[in-house]
């Protein structure tokens, strides 16, 4: 059924993944399009009724990752100040997400190409990372601290100046 | 806007199940990340945020070491205020990050210790965030610098025996020797910088560093590691008979020729590889490096017939703009001296200066047309200038949202004598072209208003840095001078 993909674009073929755990998928191929790994595979005439198997992506972030193609591939050409806007506030929406899912789709976008998304994950990532101490960090991204304190103190030693964000020395005179 | 269906659907028992391993495997799975999507990430940050997230964990430190020693450059990183201030005393200098309005103080790795003075500094550039330096040749190689010295017994001090002879600077002679403290040549003797391409470049050979010095601002360019400054001082395209009316050469006086030769702002243009530079006279001149140590090519651009007129002259810059043209950017000001009664700073009367930015003009230089011409521009667009003590930064709002468009971010920049003065206020602002005023600069206002001196920063060694450099690094500090001491102490 995929074999007849060659005109492309008018298509409303749809295409089926498996996520890691053995949930099955489906999304207009304009949408499995937006990924890299998956656009290889259709125009190898990988998708077939068994639907691509993604080794590595669980099917929690699998489920957002189609509805981000799903929802970007209707709108992806021609589009109005309006409906930019409305992209903008869904991607602002969905990208909401706790640290693991945003960490599940972190690595799953990457792996599965697809770009925006990719962009956008790694933007949350920053912004979540952004004017934070080391110890805010940890709690933020649930990470365990696993210096010595002699490490501890010599890495904020070597690099002090960032540790201390002051106010502008004037008020302190 | 079809919505995704999920078939198989397994039993909620199951995918319960699931989810709870997923998430106990995801509960350390970000010391994990991969590093180069943690890369990624870091791009896309402040470079305090980035040195910070180093010390989250061993893997995250992992990946910031690779991250500083890749270089990677980041684009987005938005210029920074580099100043000195007295609280942060001369071992640090403070950094004010105008997009996050935070200050740091950054403290030199080495810090100059007082019986050194400049001769540790001028030995290279150093590198806040890496401690990598440029090894660039010491002050003591560049032509007119005859002698390095220790001062009289007792006293802490390393002097400059400094070539003041107009004429004939390649002979010594003692008669014109004067001598010039570590302390005042740190922040005197180099005037101007602009590097070309990063000096952590695997091809160390691209990077050349054009340099103005003092005392009659001169060229002289070196490649890290090289030995020697090499001066440009005798190239014939820059003999002064050149560019002059040839008549009327006899009647300046001899410093009023080396005042007219002096070279005002140095600037390399990414797009072609040429430095550009502008002389006290208004001829513009590139000047090819690339084509090995021996042989710099040296051609006039615009040729200038401004007339000479005494009284101060304002500062020009020359800065490129992301797409390679050429600005010339002439910062018109009002200056004013004023006889301040004795106060707590100081006991008896004193001089002091007050500068205020009255006007910023603007004109493009057609690089790119035969002949060149100069067309003056009424804005920048969607560009925002910044204008700093050694360099003039042109960049787009649009990569930087939190700038504002056809904007100049002014820091102080006053020179010569004015530089020895205590100041009444400090000139640091926004000028915008629309309304043509002058407006606040946020938070950081605050810390040029006070009128006393002694108590706060000095902050006359202002630059503008582009943060990116700190982790390219060797650029910054090339550009940065050293945190001063208090002026009013001891000059």
């Amino acid at each position: 059924m995929a074999a007849a993909t060659d005109d492309a674009g008018d298509s409303n073929e749809m295409i089926r993944v498996v996520s890691s755990d053995g949930e099955h998928f489906e999304m207009p191929e304009a949408a499995a399009n937006l990924s890299l790994v998956l656009r290889h595979m259709i125009e190898d005439d990988c998708a077939d009724a068994a639907g691509i198997p993604l080794a590595v992506v669980a099917a929690k972030p699998l489920a957002k990752i189609v509805d981000y193609c799903t929802k970007h591939a209707a709108k992806s050409s021609g589009l109005t100040i309006e409906e930019a806007e409305e992209l903008k506030r869904f991607d602002a929406e969905f990208i909401e997400v706790d640290t693991d899912m945003l960490y599940d789709l972190l690595v799953a976008a990457d792996f599965m190409g697809v770009e925006g998304l990719s962009k956008l994950a790694v933007q949350r990532t920053a912004d979540l990372i952004k004017g934070k101490t080391p110890e805010q960090n940890r709690e933020t991204f649930g990470i365990v601290n696993d210096f010595t304190p002699e490490e501890e103190e010599e890495i904020c030693k070597e690099n002090e100046w960032a540790f201390q964000i002051t106010k502008p020395p004037s008020r302190l005179c | 806007m079809g919505s995704a269906v999920s078939k198989g659907k397994k039993s909620a028992e199951q995918s319960e199940a699931s989810a709870a391993v997923a998430a106990a495997a995801a509960r350390d799975c970000w010391s994990g990340l991969q590093e180069d999507l943690l890369h990624t990430v870091m791009e896309l940050m402040d470079v305090p945020d980035v040195v910070r997230s180093s010390a989250v964990c061993s893997a995250w430190r992992a990946a910031f070491v690779a991250f500083r020693r890749l270089r990677v450059p980041t684009p987005k990183q938005p210029p920074c205020l580099l100043y000195a201030c007295d609280a942060y005393g001369p071992g640090a200098a403070a950094l004010y990050s105008p997009s996050t309005a935070a200050t740091f103080r950054v403290p030199f790795l080495d810090p100059p210790l007082p019986r050194r003075g400049v001769a540790g500094s001028a030995h290279g550039s150093r590198a806040p965030s890496t401690g990598a330096r440029a090894a660039l040749p010491p002050i003591t190689t560049l032509q007119r610098v005859r002698s390095r010295e220790m001062t009289r017994a007792g006293d802490s001090g390393v002097a400059y025996g400094v070539d003041f002879d107009l004429d004939s600077p390649t002979v010594s002679d003692s008669a014109h020797i004067q001598y010039i403290t570590a302390k005042r040549a740190r922040d005197w003797m180099f005037r101007w910088v602009a590097v070309s391409g990063s000096p952590s470049s695997a091809a160390g050979g691209e990077c050349v560093v054009l340099l103005v010095h003092m005392p009659f601002a001169e060229l002289s360019f070196a490649r890290p590691g090289d030995a020697r400054w090499t001066s440009l001082t005798g190239l014939p395209e820059f003999s002064f008979a050149r560019t002059g009316n040839t008549l009327w050469t006899p009647l300046f006086s001899l410093s009023e020729l080396q005042r007219r030769q002096k070279w005002l702002s140095v600037v390399h243009n990414h797009t072609n590889g040429l430095f550009y530079l502008l002389r006290c006279c208004g001829s513009v001149f590139s000047l090819d490096l690339t084509s090995g140590p021996s042989s710099p090519v040296a051609r006039t651009v615009l040729h200038s017939q401004r007339r000479y007129s005494s009284g101060p002259k304002p500062p020009e810059y020359l800065a490129v703009t992301p797409r390679g043209e050429l600005l010339q950017v002439t910062r018109r000001w009002h200056k004013s001296t004023i006889i301040a009664p004795a106060d707590a700073s100081n006991d008896r009367a004193h001089l002091k200066h007050g500068v205020f930015t009255t006007g910023v003009e603007l004109a493009k230089i057609c690089i790119d047309r035969r002949p060149t011409v100069s067309v003056s521009l009424t804005g920048l667009g969607d560009h925002a200038l910044f204008l700093g003590h050694s360099s003039a930064v042109c960049l787009p709002t649009k990569d930087f949202p939190m700038f504002r468009p056809n904007c100049a971010y002014l820091t102080d920049d006053v020179d010569g004598d004015l530089l020895q003065l205590p100041a009444m206020r400090r000139d640091v602002g926004i000028w915008d072209f629309e309304s043509g005023s002058l407006q606040k600069l946020g938070d950081v206002w605050p810390l040029h208003r006070r009128g006393d001196d002694r108590c706060l920063l000095v902050l006359l060694g202002t630059v503008l840095v582009r943060l990116a450099e700190l982790l390219k690094v060797e650029q910054v500090q090339v550009h940065a001078p050293l945190p001063r001491d208090d002026l009013g102490a001891d000059w």
